[in-house]
This record gives C-alpha cells, structure tokens and sequence, in this order.
C-alpha cells in the first residue's frame, strides 16, 4: 500500500461517536478551514 | 492536557479537532471525563481508521524507555497511573486536513510519546491561514 503523504486526500471514514451515531471524518473537514485528527495511545 | 489550553487559539484559526480512539465508548468517556476536554471524540474500535490512516502497532517501541519516562513525568505531575488499558502497542497519529480533504502534515507515532508539540500544530495552522488570506 503506498504510503498517505502529505498532497494526498485523506481516507473519508464513518465512524462512532461516544453518543453512538455515526458520523464521517468528511463532515469534520468541511466545517472548519483546517481539521486536527488526533489518533489516541496509551499515553493519550 | 496541553492541547486543550490552547483550544482557543485552535478556534481562531478556524481549526476543529477530533481524537479518534480505539477503546470502547465508556473507556473514552473515562478519558474524557478525567482529562476535562471538550473536544469531538470518535471511537474505532475496528481501527478503520488506524490502518486507513496506516498507523502501526509496536510493542518494543510502545513500552521503550521514553514511555516510561513520559509515565513517570505525567505521574510527578499528578497524574494517577490508570493501568494498561486494551491494547497498548497500538500507535497514534497526527494529521491535518484542509477543508478539501488534502492533507496538510502527517505525524505518525514511532512511540507513544512521539508527538508533535502544540506550538508546532499551532504555526502549521497559522501558516495555512496566513496563506489563505495573501
């Protein structure tokens, strides 16, 4: 798989919310001019 | 946590964050609660979106000594020990995204304490929106 670079688009996923309903990463971008995604760890 | 003491400047930047987590939903709602931040919170437990986004999983690069120093630091701070909690080789990420899709800066963690500093994320986002105004 080749890897995601910077240029590229990113994956537009469904996800959960903690409330249960679903939502896509798509909807997140498009309603501000930059979207932070932030992927947890152990350490948060 | 660091980032949310910034989440003002975050809003003036026209910049919306969101953690995805791989725990269960009452995990990140433990973590929500404990850490007091208020930002979108999305749960992956299938990790779609960790191997979509192709974080990796380590367990010799999850728990080397910078872990444990990071622990120790966050622990003299205060901060209670809450245990190994699902499955701690999975690494994190990340990424800013413009409003198009495109992505603007891509992180991903070769340990846990592998981040960028909120000072960086700020000027990355301060860049870009300089940029949009010129």
């Amino acid at each position: 798989m080749r890897e995601l670079k910077v240029g590229d688009s990113a994956p537009n996923l469904v996800l959960e919310t903690i409330n249960g309903e679903r939502a896509a990463l798509a909807d997140y971008w498009e309603n501000s001019e930059i979207l932070l995604i932030i992927f947890l760890r152990h350490l948060g | 946590m660091q980032l949310h003491r910034h989440k003002d400047e975050f809003i003036s930047y026209d910049t919306n964050v969101v953690f995805i987590a791989f725990s269960a939903g009452a995990l990140a709602r433990n973590w929500l609660q404990e850490t007091g931040i208020s930002f979108s919170i999305l749960i992956d437990q299938e990790r779609i979106a960790y191997n979509a986004f192709q974080l990796d999983r380590s367990l010799l690069r999850s728990w080397g000594p910078k872990t444990w120093l990071a622990y120790a630091r966050l622990m003299l701070k205060g901060h209670r020990w809450r245990g190994i909690q699902d499955d701690s080789t999975q690494l994190g990420g990340d990424f800013l995204i413009d409003r198009q899709g495109k992505i603007l800066f891509t992180l991903r963690s070769r340990d846990p304490s592998h981040r960028p500093s909120v000072e960086k994320l700020l000027q990355l986002v301060s860049d870009h929106h300089r940029n949009r105004e010129t």
